[in-house]
């Protein structure tokens, strides 16, 4: 009787994003671009996200780190947005698509030409759940998934950031009974953005500024357990899963009372592959 | 000469919650009497017993219900029992439709009529007003039906996060100068567009950066709507911040402290501006 080939088992890939490095270590001291790299690699990221830059193709080379390209796009500049992205020879690409105002139908049809560039492009595509965007509320992004099944025949492969939903829909923890709807979009992505929210902040602190975890931390990481859990459901083994630990810095996202979110950025990393680890056990289990 | 508008602000009894701290927490009296002696002119929570606590203290009173097809009526005559001088109405739910929510405001507004009630349809997420989009169809179907107005609570927080916005917000936020210059309650919870509650101070009694931003934006609401002043109007105003568990982070400080201190500068920006308005009139 012929061996069975042993299955992959899935993996994670956090990437940090360099948004989350700017002004960091301060705003005098400003990192470099290689320096940042450095950092990501030295806390144990695996990849670096973040627009299309010059440097970023050479630096993860010399690195051995991989890298998500993010991009904006829209019906007139998509074929330019995804060339550009092409330079920094991507394993994936994070897309933020067409406005706030944008019907799904029009949405979906971009994104339909987009996947087919991309692919002759020999780049990976992932639609951002974002306010913002045509994803902004989760009525337009279940609208977008579904018009897409129509047309394909496939699923839609989504980016979620569920912080944007949680706000959008002022809700409160535990966040995945309202979160995971759609369990099977959740299964086929391979990109997910955690930014801890709750559904009055799209961003939390993860300490408190003394070293401690906040409550609000504590809630949120009830929902990366919960979405593990879910996408570990659906995974045949061999899957590459590309996860972002992502905070804004300060001036938005990041409020200014808020404690270093790199580190914050680094502890979230930290607690996301003890999770990682023990679902991974359990489907090695199964 | 005519009569001034008035600027009347109220402290949200959600704000008190747990206040000053989980285990003393101020008795229901205690927080009239606090409210009443950081200047406030009026206070606001549920439908409760209060006319007599609000004599005592001086204090009108804004009382906060939820309201649905099934449930106004009920809703409605629970809150005559607080005497308020105007009622604050979280309308549905966030899927309800705005074809739908307008049916139930247009039922809603003769009975309160009937029980001597003001009502306004608050701005909120997790209601029928959760986007702009939704809040602006239902005035346009109001308008088209009742030849009127509709008369609406803006809390701008929530539409400044639904929609991501950056400061200034202005420009975005306050596109229909006619319905704010309608309106007669507003909630002032500062924000910015990712946060839905930003602190006002560092909690070291120094104003945030956010704060001073959205400052501008009190300023440029209250300009707008005191363009549209006649004269003899009465505006509620609540500088409001949620507790701790939700709006209000683990790490923010003393959202009590903060909710005075904007207050003050409430008022502050209020005179400004009313000075302005007399010159003109």
């Amino acid at each position: 009787m012929p061996l069975r080939k042993p299955i992959k088992p899935p993996e994670l890939r956090q990437f940090a994003n360099v948004w989350t490095m700017l002004g960091q270590p301060s705003s005098e001291k400003e990192w470099t671009m290689e320096q940042r790299f450095r950092q990501a690699k030295k806390e144990g990221f695996d990849a670096v996200g973040w627009g299309v830059i010059p440097e970023a193709a050479k630096l993860c080379k010399a690195l051995d780190m991989t890298y998500v390209c993010y991009i904006d796009a829209h019906f007139k500049t998509f074929k330019d947005r995804l060339e550009m992205a092409a330079d920094t020879e991507p394993a994936r690409i994070n897309v933020q698509l067409a406005d706030h105002d944008t019907l799904p139908v029009e949405a979906v049809e971009v994104w339909i030409k987009m996947v087919e560039v991309a692919e002759t492009l020999g780049l990976t595509i992932d639609l951002e759940v974002h306010r913002d965007t045509c994803t902004e509320t989760p009525e337009k992004t279940w609208e977008i998934a579904k018009r897409y099944k129509e047309a394909t025949g496939k699923k839609l492969r989504l980016s979620f950031d569920y912080s944007h939903f949680a706000l959008v829909k002022h809700l409160s923890p535990p966040y995945a009974k309202r979160l995971l709807e759609h369990p099977e979009l959740v299964r086929v992505a391979r990109q997910m953005h955690f930014r801890p929210f709750n559904g009055h902040h799209c961003q939390i602190p993860v300490t408190n500024g003394k070293g401690k975890i906040t409550p609000e931390f504590t809630d949120y990481l009830q929902f990366v357990d919960d979405l593990f859990a879910c996408w570990f459901a659906g995974a045949k083994g061999g899957e590459i899963l590309y996860v972002c630990p992502e905070l804004g810095p300060r001036g938005g996202y990041g409020l200014s009372t808020f404690p270093n979110v790199w580190k914050d950025a680094c502890l979230l990393r930290g607690e996301t592959e003890t999770l990682w680890k023990k679902h991974l056990a359990l489907w090695k289990k199964q | 000469m005519k009569k001034a508008p008035v600027l009347k602000q109220f402290a949200n009894l959600w704000t008190l919650g747990q206040y000053p701290t989980k285990d003393k927490e101020w008795g229901f009296e205690e927080k009239f009497k606090q409210v009443a002696k950081e200047g406030f002119e009026a206070i606001g929570g549920g439908a409760w017993p209060v006319a007599e606590l609000c004599g005592k203290y001086g204090l009108d009173y804004i009382c906060y219900i939820d309201g649905n097809m099934k449930t106004y009526k009920e809703r409605l005559e629970s809150a005559v029992q607080s005497k308020p001088a105007r009622i604050n109405v979280q309308m549905c739910d966030h899927d309800t439709l705005p074809a739908e929510a307008v049916k139930v405001w247009m039922k809603m507004e003769p009975v309160a009529e009937k029980l001597g009630l003001e009502i306004d349809l608050e701005v909120h997420r997790d209601t029928c007003t959760e986007t702009p989009e939704k809040t602006y169809e239902i005035a346009d179907r109001y308008f088209k039906a009742k030849k009127k107005k509709i008369r609406l609570c803006f809390d701008y927080s929530h539409i400044a996060c639904v929609k991501h916005l950056s400061h200034p917000y202005a420009p975005r936020l306050l596109t229909h100068p006619d319905l704010v210059q309608k309106s007669r309650q507003v909630h002032f919870r500062p924000f910015n567009g990712h946060h839905c509650q930003i602190p006002a101070t560092n909690g070291k009694g120094e104003q945030t950066q956010e704060f001073k931003d959205y400052l501008q934006f009190v300023d440029a609401f209250i300009e707008l709507w005191l363009k549209g002043a006649k004269g003899g109007e009465v505006l509620y105003a609540c500088p409001e911040f949620g507790p701790q568990g939700g709006y209000g982070i683990s790490t923010f400080p003393d959202v009590w402290e903060d909710a005075c201190l904007l207050r003050r500068e409430t008022e502050t920006i209020w005179k400004k501006h009313l000075k302005n308005w007399s010159k003109k009139k």
